[in-house]
């Protein structure tokens, strides 16, 4: 990410990093300033009308926000906006979030109800995604409102507009739902960050025994796992996002990495969480301390956009149907080159 | 911020040749009947005839300079070699640490004299390193070593025990981790001295394994006398000569695939009906191989680059080696007659091979727990 980008994301972040005592809000403030810095077409490639990010970059942005306990359907409205330029349509300004419309309907009609949308309550429109086309339905919509484990809005949509405008589908729902999971995996490996740091600190700063725990060897061995965890998950977050502008020409390799990415990532969510607790103690356990807005993000990412299970089989089923004396080569097969 | 940065690996594109090269080597250069058994000895098969291939593709010393009879090429590439080597079960351990670890440490400390003498037999596959850090006493404390080069007229006096020697019965050079002199500190006063073991005076005797087998050796020395030129870098200097040969010990990925014939062999037994446990449990574990390739390819980059990936090393070693240990039991987990209860042959004795071998997946190299302190130090705990 060039760095002029990354200056300002950052800096824009730290500003509104989440509160431990808060429940996560959209702040109309800093989605202001999200817009002005075209964060939502991030995704978008140049030649669509984006602002010449990489889809890395994109990632690199989910990350920090990841890092910072963001509260802001960032990911959600990146995604929506690359759907409309695929689709040839003009952006909208957001917040969006992209919903995927019940199977065998044919549009999007008043009434019609989406479940855990994000951030839905501050939705200015959805991008619908049926079979075969896509719709763009504008607010207001009914809102029953949800929370995920990390309490961040997870709604229930009625609409209540009819469809603002209707286009083809570009893009195979598999490679969607990848795409999602890769975006989750970005923000995990972010979480995961912090997670680590605010776990270094802690050791070092709290004394029993006469000297700081992070100078006992088992406290030590638990914090290396998180650091290795979470460097895994950073690893697993790139590999994906480099994969991501071969999300078309090779949805197979795509999704491969991204299964791959969302697998690993889940996997160390879990260790990551569970050990961040164990060397902080109590104090991690507090409503005041600031561990939960991570832990506690983790636990609900992991299970966003495919779990574990769900994943892992998909990419199983892949190797399986490519068989076991095919395993190295697909394994190694880099994407977007023929298998 | 405590990241441990893997910066993104370099692309593939460059490699694919080289990497299409190895495979068709592979298939024409490994026997007739090849079998997932030999594949699971991993990089512990010797087979020098292999090994003189290899160095005849110009596969061995492949990053050392051509005035050394190397090839010049990139820690990538040699990273392609490796993994296709690793990941086809070949046999390698003939050559495997001369490669891996002493002709780097020879080419950065060692004399004009040493790199003319080893650095070209190492790339025709016909010269064989051992290593020689663990004694009796000095296990993951290495520091603690004893053995004592006493530097006499003309050279040094070397009395100790070296241990866990692998394959120094069929190595012609040992690189001796020593003490010279004394040190305040424990890591003063030590010394790495380039050991011919035809000297006089150098003892090789088996010790085998849990699976009957012998790597293993203890290595005596008695009154041995090398001459001056012996010596590797710099007198003293020892310590931080042998921390940089275990940082290329730790780097590559022989740290993850040392269970990949298992993994496969899995594999081939259930694939007429994979089940969805299966498929989820093959595709976690593809997961986790991918994603350790991606870092072990970083710290190719880094090593490319000429930065130091020592932290990035210790991590891949210390994840990798919990995936080579767990293959073993998720195997026996899967297949549906139970381990005692099958019939494939051919399935049942890799896994018997990559299970007694597994405990020694994080003792060699760096013990988990040497490697979870080095990680803490890298974060600043210790």
């Amino acid at each position: 990410m060039s760095d002029m980008i990354t200056d300002m994301v950052s800096r824009l972040f730290r500003e509104h990093r989440g509160r431990p005592t808060e429940a996560p809000a959209l702040d109309p403030g800093l989605w202001a300033a999200v817009e002005e810095m075209g964060i939502p077409l991030a995704l978008v490639p140049e030649a669509l009308g984006g602002i010449g990010l990489e889809a890395a970059d994109a990632c690199a942005i989910l990350r920090v926000a990841g890092a910072q306990a963001i509260a802001a359907p960032l990911a959600d409205t990146m995604l929506a906006s690359l759907l409309l330029a695929q689709a040839g349509a003009d952006f909208l300004s957001g917040p969006l979030a992209v919903v995927t419309a019940p199977s065998g309907t044919t549009g999007c009609a008043p009434g019609a109800r989406f479940r855990a949308v994000a951030f839905g309550r501050a939705a200015a429109a959805l991008v619908v995604v049926g079979d075969g086309w896509i719709e763009t339905v504008p607010a207001p919509f009914a809102v029953e409102p949800g929370a995920n484990i990390a309490g961040e809005p997870r709604d229930t949509l009625t609409t209540t507009a009819a469809a603002s405008g209707r286009w083809a589908l570009t893009v195979d729902p598999a490679v969607l739902r990848g795409l999602r999971a890769v975006l989750a995996a970005a923000q995990m490996a972010g979480a995961a960050q912090t997670a680590l740091d605010l776990t270094v600190a802690y050791a070092n700063e709290r004394v029993q025994f006469g000297r700081p725990i992070g100078k006992f060897q088992a406290i030590q061995h638990h914090i290396a796992v998180i650091a290795s965890e979470a460097a895994a998950m950073g690893a697993a977050a790139d590999m994906a996002a480099e994969a991501i502008p071969f999300a078309a020409t090779d949805p197979d390799g795509f999704l491969a990495k991204a299964a791959a990415a969302k697998v690993r990532c889940g996997e160390a969510a879990g260790r990551i969480a569970g050990l961040a607790h164990q060397v902080h103690g109590a104090i991690g356990f507090t409503q005041e301390y600031e561990l939960h807005m991570f832990t506690r993000r983790l636990w609900s990412w992991r299970d966003e956009h495919g779990s574990e299970a769900g994943w892992s089989e998909i990419l199983g089923e892949r190797l399986f149907a490519r068989g076991a004396a095919a395993l190295w080569q697909e394994i190694t097969r880099p994407t977007g080159e023929a298998a | 911020m405590n990241a441990i940065p893997f910066a993104p690996p370099p692309g593939e594109a460059p490699y694919r040749t080289l990497r299409a090269e190895v495979r068709e080597f592979l298939g024409e250069a490994l026997p007739a009947g090849y079998s997932a058994f030999d594949r699971a000895r991993s990089w512990n098969g010797h087979d020098p005839e292999f090994s003189r291939r290899l160095g005849a593709r110009g596969w061995l010393g492949m990053t050392l300079p051509k005035a050394y009879a190397g090839h010049e090429r990139s820690p990538l590439e040699r990273y392609v070699v490796v993994e296709e080597l690793l990941a086809a079960g070949a046999p390698v351990a003939a050559h495997w640490i001369a490669d891996r670890q002493s002709a780097p440490l020879i080419l950065h400390f060692g004399t004009e004299a040493q790199r003319r003498a080893v650095l070209p037999g190492i790339a025709a596959g016909e010269t064989y390193f051992c290593i020689g850090m663990s004694e009796p006493g000095s296990g993951s404390d290495l520091a603690a070593a004893r053995t004592s080069a006493q530097p006499v007229d003309g050279g040094y006096r070397i009395n100790g025990t070296k241990l866990w020697t692998t394959y120094a019965h069929k190595a012609h050079y040992m690189i001796l981790f020593c003490r010279t002199g004394a040190a305040e500190d424990r890591h003063g006063g030590t010394s790495q001295l380039l050991i011919d073991l035809k000297t006089p005076g150098v003892r090789i005797s088996p010790i085998i394994d849990l699976a009957g087998e012998h790597h293993f050796n203890e290595v005596a020395f008695e009154d041995v006398f090398v001459p001056a030129g012996a010596l590797i870098g710099v007198e003293g200097d020892g310590w931080r000569q042998v921390m940089s040969e275990l940082a290329f010990e730790r780097s590559g990925p022989d740290r993850f695939l040392s269970a990949f014939a298992l993994m496969i062999e899995l594999m081939r037994v259930l694939e007429a009906a994979p089940d969805r446990q299966a498929k989820r449990a093959v595709g976690r574990l593809a997961a986790h191989l991918m994603v350790l390739r991606h870092m072990s390819r970083s710290i190719a980059g880094m090593l490319a680059r000429g930065e130091n990936p020592a932290l990035q090393a210790t991590i891949v070693k210390d994840l990798g080696t919990l995936l080579e240990q767990e293959i073993p039991e998720i195997a026996r987990s899967l297949v549906p007659a139970g381990i005692g209860d099958q019939e494939d042959e051919a399935f049942v004795a890799t896994f018997a091979r990559v299970l007694t071998a597994a405990p020694s997946f994080s003792l060699r190299g760096g013990t988990r727990e040497i490697l979870r302190g080095i990680i803490a130090r890298g974060l600043g705990l210790r």
